[in-house]
């Protein structure tokens, strides 16, 4: 099915809008796994989280930056997942991989150290 | 009629993250053994 215009920033703002859910700022997890159990770092996002849908897209504000520090013990970053402020799990989870994956969120390398700092540039949900 | 709706293939993420290493660790200062302030041996008097 292809999305109206109308429906797809319906879609992508209702995602926004459980993201920014709790009272402070939603967040991303990396993590190793799908099953989100080793959780390598968790930057806070900005609040709320993306602008405005259209176009069937959003993107995440950046500015100020988007940053944390990886957790003691340091892995492999392979799965994201966003989450309101309260922890709870918004959306769904995706691809974290290094430059060439072809995953849907890209680091220049996925093996992260403890006490390492990872960035997010740029984020865009479409739909 | 059936139709499919899976949002798994209709929300896609699009993103690209910087990754900065840790600062490195500052080696160990090594103590000069040529430095090293001998203890004094006792002489035994004969």
């Amino acid at each position: 099915m292809v999305l109206t215009d109308t429906f797809g920033n319906y879609c992508l703002d209702g995602l926004n809008t459980l993201i920014n859910a709790g009272a402070g700022a939603g967040d991303i997890q990396f993590a190793t796994s799908n099953a989100f159990t080793t959780i390598l770092a968790t930057p806070t996002l900005n609040d709320p989280a993306f602008g405005a849908a259209s176009g069937k897209s959003m993107s995440l504000d950046v500015d100020p930056a988007i940053h944390a520090t990886v957790a003691a013990g340091g892995g492999t970053a392979a799965y994201g997942r966003f989450r309101d402020s309260d922890g709870t799990v918004a959306g769904g989870y995706f691809t974290v991989g290094a430059t060439g994956s072809g995953m849907e969120m890209i680091f220049s390398t996925v093996i992260w150290a403890e006490s390492a700092e990872i960035y997010i540039d740029s984020l865009a949900v479409t739909a | 009629m059936e139709i499919n709706f899976d949002f798994s293939k209709i929300i896609k993420v699009k993103g690209n993250g910087r990754y900065v290493p840790p600062p490195a660790k500052k080696d160990k200062e090594v103590a000069d053994e040529s430095n090293k302030t001998q203890p004094d041996v006792p002489v035994r008097e004969v």
